[in-house]
């Protein structure tokens, strides 16, 4: 399976992200194919100062991918996925602002048809896959590890139609196929880690990330599983000062990597910063 | 026949009948543990023990499986069978000191600790499980091993498909051993009462409702062992009134009726998409319809307004608009849940004493004494937020939160977002139409608004008629109304009823539509255009018919026509252009004749 | 309260922010959002006053600045208001009615900068801007940049599209476009 590849800024920084990425689908053969010349999307600092600008980005990424042949963009951020999401959804129903983003991006002989379907790595794996084909490449049992969801905010919002806005339940599934115990009754699922605040407004974001560990951590989860690198960031570093027992928050291309039996090298659980101890 | 002595009393029984069927048909007493009536007997628990006297001899037998004799002689009640079935009671104890049958059974008995020594286990080893399960068909269970590893189990010990989990075997076993997901390769799919809603179990044959009409049991086809493997069939055996019938089907009847009252009601709305609330996650979270079952007498709970765990609430919230007012959902007012939540408040400020708390967006009192009673209940303390509950969530954020759901929701009036926990959460469940209603409104040839609720004949002048004569509409199935409403349109629309048939006849237009049979060629599209449905198609002549009870003469179909086949009375085609022509060719003049003011 | 029609109406045309007159005052949207008790005013609040044409008070607000994006509110409003569109384009009626800019500007101001030059973000250029405004902010960050340079993930040397030239034209399209409309 081809998809063109959108990774995004912070992918390339965030702790073992590219490396299970790309270990990933090398063994599950999802060929992820970098969009050539991508830049940032903006996310939500271009959507707060910019109008035109702000959807002139995600554009150019989604025109580089309609020139270079694909049809579905595939990303590992939610904010990316999110980004890309909007504008694909207001550019088509918006004639007049196509038109204008088009006019910009004539500049570079690019052109935006919108003709291509926006996704993420996660959904991919679970709605592309067959499931029993990826049981199959399974090498660890992972029925031992109680596995904390968390999608953050961004991921099914807000056009639910990957899953529940409010309560997803596609990576719950996820975490079974690879073996492991979803934790049933996780209500912070979606609760939001506080996003770029966290830089400006510790303070007041501390107590978001407090609900996400703790929740996780009084239900008897053993880790937290995210699919977006902010949302990592925040609930992995926040951790130090919440007085709550720590709890490791790692990619679910770390998850899977650990099932399919992948070496430390290609999962650099290293890079975390709270350690992941758990004996697997 | 067969003759013997029961106590002291001469009695007859049946050939083949045991002692313990004579002994009950005669009210006599004796404990049984391992019996049921519709099982082979098995003589495994003993307690049913009696002194026989026969042939010159005294013997101890388990009436449950003594077949009777002629002259034998049965005492049920002497010394010694009562010292007898107490050492068996004392073993029973030993063996399963926990469970609450054999407890009351050695209460009974005035033993209070076994002299053997205790074993922990909860099974008697009556069984009846696997009798029950060999009745099924089944067999899926049987008692296994020698000694002290006698048990019940499956072949090899492990979940089979030969198990259909129709869970028989749970329900008859005395001590709660059986869990079926232990036998089962199967899920285990309890049968939820669709009249507690989901909130208890019924089994395969049921009362739908205390209240039924007819009542009458029925039977779930698609529980019932009997219709789907042809086994079982005990409820027939039970049946004194002889009532069971297997070959029942539904039935469809026709009735021809002079006038048609739709009264289809609504259905709930079901909360489930709304994933904020909970509902089906947390199971303190209820439906307000769940709730009117807690708090009823028949109910789940007798009534007693308690949480799943047996707890007595100390605080409930009542989320107003739950699927009402949201353009994700249902966009109008369901107009009485404001009056309905407000009742709860009071029934469970009564019953608990909890403090209650309504979250609503407006509080909608229009009727009579309505806004009194919102007075009252402030007067009693309910807690009014003023605000749409974004969440119900278990997260704990300060102690008090442990254990508890908390209702975050903006207080709008007081500008402060609040978090407030609860020991339950009812969902004031808006109304939507019962399903089916747009199959009932083709049928009767009316027409639903964009809500899908019926539309009436004018919403001021009409509220009970609809444009097809003879068809009234009461209650909910017109729009959300409540029970004064409901029962007032109802009795209208009786009227109405009974009007047009007191009269006797019936007063039809008198431009009605005519379908001439030689020009018709059948096509049918008459019959689409009528929104009256007064056009039918007579298959045996293949051309449309009108019922002049019926048409309005509108003249949608003369209209419609491709072949000129339809004509309407008295303003057929020829008379309407003579009239054109008439008008068109006029000599001058002709607008002070036709009282125009002419310039 | 001073009620300023002009203004309003901008938001109501050019940012379409006219579907706030459908606002039930229901407290959703403030009841949803995670940092509503930071707030001035809690997105309803703001709606009701902005509808008011009460648009000083509403522009002067740190509650769109405190806006996370995460479009909790707009899932859920029962009148589907897109809320969260809405704190965007109040962010950018601030900025050109020249109201005193929030540390959250700053912020984005520091993500966009190397974006434009580059075309692509690292944490480190971002952070760098941050820094030089709010020094006391970014210290609180320093304990993590440092375990982060620690693990090796921060990357110093600004990471360029592959056809800057051609972003850059285009960006500056984009600019002039904007300010012809
Ligand atoms: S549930 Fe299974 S084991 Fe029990 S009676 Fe039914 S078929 Fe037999
Ligand atoms: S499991 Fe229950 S029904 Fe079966 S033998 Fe044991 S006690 Fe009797
Ligand atoms: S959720 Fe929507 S309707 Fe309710 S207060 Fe917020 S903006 Fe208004
Ligand atoms: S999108 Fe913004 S305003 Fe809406 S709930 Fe999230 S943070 Fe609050
Ligand atoms: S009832 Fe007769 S032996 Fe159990």
């Amino acid at each position: 399976m081809k998809y063109g590849f959108f990774p995004g800024c912070s992918y390339k920084g965030a702790a073992g992200y590219k490396e299970s990425t790309e270990a990933v689908c090398r063994s599950l053969g999802i060929a992820l194919m970098e969009i050539e010349g991508w830049n940032c999307c903006g996310a939500t600092s271009y959507w707060s100062t910019q109008d035109l600008k702000a959807y002139v980005l995600p554009a150019r990424i989604m025109a580089l991918a309609e020139k270079q042949g694909f049809t579905e963009i595939v990303n590992v951020c939610n904010a990316c996925y999110s980004t890309l999401r909007k504008a694909h959804e207001k550019l088509a129903g918006d004639n007049d602002l196509r038109q204008k983003v088009n006019l910009a991006l004539a500049e570079e002989g690019l052109a935006y048809s919108g003709n291509l379907k926006i996704r993420h790595l996660m959904e991919v794996i679970v709605n592309d896959l067959n499931a029993d084909d990826v049981k199959k490449n399974i090498k660890k049992d992972l029925s031992g590890l109680v596995v904390a969801p968390y999608y953050g905010c961004q991921l099914n919002r807000p056009w639910a139609d990957m899953d529940d806005a409010y309560y997803p339940v596609l990576m719950d599934r996820l975490i079974e196929i690879v073996g492991a115990k979803p934790l049933k009754n996780y209500s912070a699922k979606t609760e939001c880690c506080g996003a770029a605040q966290m830089v400006a407004h510790k303070d007041f974001c501390i107590p978001l990330t407090n609900r996400i560990v703790k929740d996780a951590v009084s239900k008897g989860a053993q880790t937290i599983c995210t699919l977006c690198p902010l949302c990592q960031l925040n609930v992995d570093s926040s951790q130090q000062g919440l007085g709550l027992p720590k709890i490791p928050v790692i990619f679910f291309t770390q998850l899977m990597g650990l099932a399919l039996g992948l070496a430390e090298k290609d999962l650099m659980l290293n890079k975390l910063l709270t350690p992941f101890k758990i004996a697997v | 026949m067969i003759t013997f002595t029961l106590n002291g009393k001469e009695v007859q029984g049946k050939k083949g009948q045991y002692i313990l069927q004579v002994a009950q048909e005669h009210g006599v007493e004796i404990p049984t543990l391992c019996y049921h009536k519709a099982l082979e007997p098995a003589g495994m628990c003993r307690l049913c023990m009696v002194e026989m006297h026969y042939g010159g001899r005294v013997r101890y037998v388990t009436s449950c499986n003594y077949v009777i004799r002629d002259g034998m002689e049965i005492k049920t009640d002497t010394e010694e069978v009562h010292h007898i079935r107490k050492v068996i009671v004392e073993m029973m104890l030993a063996r399963c000191p926990e469970v609450p049958v054999v407890k009351k059974l050695a209460q009974q008995y005035g033993i209070k600790e076994p002299r053997f020594k205790t074993e922990d286990d909860d099974c008697l080893l009556c069984g009846l499980c696997t009798r029950i399960c060999e009745k099924m068909g089944r067999g899926a269970i049987s008692l296994t091993g020698r000694g002290l590893e006698f048990k019940v189990d499956t072949p090899f010990h492990a979940q089979t498909d030969v198990c259909m989990a129709c869970g028989a075997c749970e329900s008859i076993c005395p001590t709660g051993h059986i869990d079926i997901r232990n036998i089962t390769k199967y899920e285990p799919r309890p049968l939820l009462s669709e009249w507690d809603v989901g909130l208890a179990t019924r089994s395969a044959v049921y009362l739908p409702f205390p209240q039924a009409v007819p009542l009458a049991a029925v039977i779930d086809p698609e529980a019932c062992v009997h219709l789907r493997t042809g086994n079982c069939g005990v409820c027939k055996e039970f049946c004194e009134a002889g009532a069971i019938d297997f070959n029942q089907k539904d039935e469809i009847v026709e009735i021809n009726a002079g006038s048609i009252i739709v009264a289809t009601g609504f259905e709930p709305f079901d909360p489930t998409p709304l994933t904020q609330y909970g509902f089906g996650r947390y199971p303190e979270v209820y439906t307000s319809i769940q709730f009117e079952r807690i708090n009823n007498a028949t109910g789940p709970t007798a009534g007693e307004i308690v949480t799943k765990d047996g707890r007595k609430p100390e605080a409930v919230a009542i989320i107003h608009c739950v699927g009402s007012r949201d353009q994700n959902h249902m966009k109008y007012c369901s107009r009485i849940c404001c009056m309905y939540s407000m009742k709860f408040a009071h029934l469970v400020r009564e019953k608990t004493g909890a403090e209650v708390y309504e979250f609503y967006i407006d509080i909608r009192s229009p009727g009579k004494g309505y806004e009194e009673f919102y007075n009252r209940l402030q007067e009693e303390g309910t807690h009014f937020i003023r605000g749409k509950v974004s969440q119900v969530t278990d997260i704990v954020d300060s102690p008090e939160d442990e254990g508890k759901l908390v209702v975050v929701a903006e207080d709008t009036l007081a500008r402060t977002v609040r978090r407030i926990p609860v020991d339950m959460v009812i969902l004031s469940v808006g109304l939507k139409p019962a399903a089916g209603i747009e199959e009932i409104a083709r049928m009767v040839g009316i027409s639903l608004d964009s809500d899908g609720w019926i539309n009436e004949l004018h919403p001021k002048l009409g509220p009970l008629a609809t444009p097809s004569d003879g068809i009234f509409i009461a209650g909910c199935c017109q729009g959300p109304k409540d029970i004064p409403d409901s029962v007032a349109q109802g009795q209208g629309a009786a009227g109405e009823a009974l009007s047009l048939i007191s009269r006797g006849k019936l007063e039809i237009e008198a431009a009605v539509s005519v379908i001439d049979p030689e020009r018709c060629m059948g096509c049918r599209q008459c019959e689409m255009v009528c929104v009256y449905g007064a056009i039918s198609y007579n298959a045996s002549l293949s051309v449309c018919e009108v019922n002049t009870a019926i048409c309005k003469g509108c003249g949608n179909c003369a209209a419609t026509c491709p072949n000129k086949a339809i004509e309407l009375r008295h303003f057929n085609n020829d008379e309407l252009l003579a009239e054109v022509e008439g008008l068109m060719f006029a000599p001058v003049g002709i607008e002070e004749h036709l009282g125009g003011t002419a310039m | 309260m001073t009620a300023d029609p002009v203004l309003r109406d901008r938001f109501f045309k050019k940012y379409h922010g006219a579907e706030i007159q459908n606002c039930i005052q229901c407290g959703t949207c403030s009841g949803s959002c995670p940092l509503a008790e930071h707030m001035d005013f809690g997105p309803r609040q703001l709606f009701a006053m902005v509808r008011e044409g009460d648009m000083s008070a509403a522009l002067h607000a740190n509650t769109m600045w405190l806006c996370v994006s995460c479009y909790h509110c707009m899932v859920k409003c029962p009148r589907g208001i897109s809320i969260t569109d809405h704190m965007y384009s109040l962010k950018k009626m601030a900025v050109e009615e020249g109201v005193k800019a929030p540390k959250m500007l700053h912020l984005y101001l520091s993500f966009n900068a190397p974006v434009e030059k580059h075309g692509r973000l690292t944490d480190v250029a971002a952070m760098a801007g941050f820094g030089l405004r709010h020094p006391l902010a970014a210290l609180g960050n320093m304990g993590l940049g440092m375990k982060l340079a620690a693990k090796n993930r921060l990357e110093f040397k600004p990471r360029t599209v592959s056809n800057i030239a051609g972003f850059k034209k285009v960006m500056e399209k984009a600019k002039e476009l904007e300010r012809l409309s």
